[in-house]
């Protein structure tokens, strides 16, 4: 299990790959972006390369506030990961939540999916 | 042409803690106006880049104290524009790397153009993925300007106004 408490920066991460869980919320700007995502997306393809654990649903939930541009390739390297995994769930589900009135958000996840060629949820949240 | 009213203005060196100093007083300042949640974040996002930018790139000194950062607001629009000094020697592939972003012929192309790169993209050594000019422009739709002023010696001077609605 990899785990990573939210600061101002850098977002909250989750993944418990017995659970089929990827949960990832907050903002991202990290003062240096590699040694915030490179040793998340080692672990995470370790993880899954050895696992012998069949995966029957995976789900994969980003909620950000916001995210910077040098993030964002990161970002792209998670779905990049998944997408090459893909066989070894039978379902993944990818969930995109933003905020609600957040159209900049929600076409940065329209994005992504355009890259990554997979199926995002759009998931609208009501934040007061 | 409706009047154009400053609400913030930062000069000095951009490094570590001014930065944060910066998005806190932007932070605070977005109550004080009567601009859209959705166009405030723009701004923030706009800034967020900026000032990366000259994090990485403005460490000539100690002409780095030249730096600012601008948000005015002009009826519906708000204007940032951010200004410092660069080295000559960086110039030609700042304003190559600019005037790629800036001929993209619509927001089809530009937008594909960005996925490209988002794809694409390798993190320098500065820690820059390259994609925050290209990232600005996406969020503008391409309504920014930028100019290069030669300074004396090896230095240039840098501004860049991008207007957000």
């Amino acid at each position: 299990m990899y785990q990573q408490e939210a600061t101002e920066k850098t977002p909250a991460i989750q993944f418990d790959w017995s659970k089929g869980l990827l949960v990832m919320e907050g903002n991202s700007r990290p003062e240096d972006v590699q040694s915030f995502y490179l040793p998340f997306l080692n672990y995470v393809e370790k993880e899954i390369q050895t696992s012998s654990v069949s995966i029957e649903k995976f789900t994969a939930s980003f909620t950000f506030g916001y995210f910077n541009s040098a993030s964002a390739k990161f970002i792209f390297d998670i779905f990049a990961l998944l997408k090459r995994f893909h066989d070894k769930f039978e379902k993944l589900t990818i969930e995109w939540c933003y905020e609600k009135g957040d159209i900049d958000m929600k076409e940065a996840g329209e994005d992504f999916s355009e890259m990554v060629d997979l199926p995002f949820q759009y998931v609208m949240i009501d934040v007061r | 042409m409706e009047s154009s009213n400053r609400i913030y203005f930062y000069q000095g060196s951009i490094q570590g803690r001014e930065v944060e100093t910066i998005l806190h007083d932007i932070e605070k300042i977005s109550a004080q106006y009567n601009v859209h949640s959705a166009l405030w974040k723009k701004v923030y996002i706009v800034v967020v880049e900026l000032i990366s930018n000259i994090e990485r790139h403005a460490t000539v000194q100690p002409e780095a104290k030249n730096s600012y950062i601008q948000i005015e607001q002009q009826g519906r629009y708000i204007f940032v524009e951010a200004g410092n000094v660069v080295q000559n020697k960086e110039v030609n592939a700042l304003q190559t790397r600019i005037e790629k972003v800036h001929k993209q012929a619509n927001y089809d192309h530009l937008k594909q153009y960005y996925l490209d790169k988002v794809v694409s993209a390798d993190i320098s050594v500065k820690g820059g993925a390259g994609l925050g000019i290209i990232t600005m422009a996406k969020i503008c739709r391409n309504a920014f300007t930028y100019n290069i002023r030669p300074l004396k010696g090896s230095l240039s001077f840098f501004t860049i106004r991008i207007k957000l609605e």
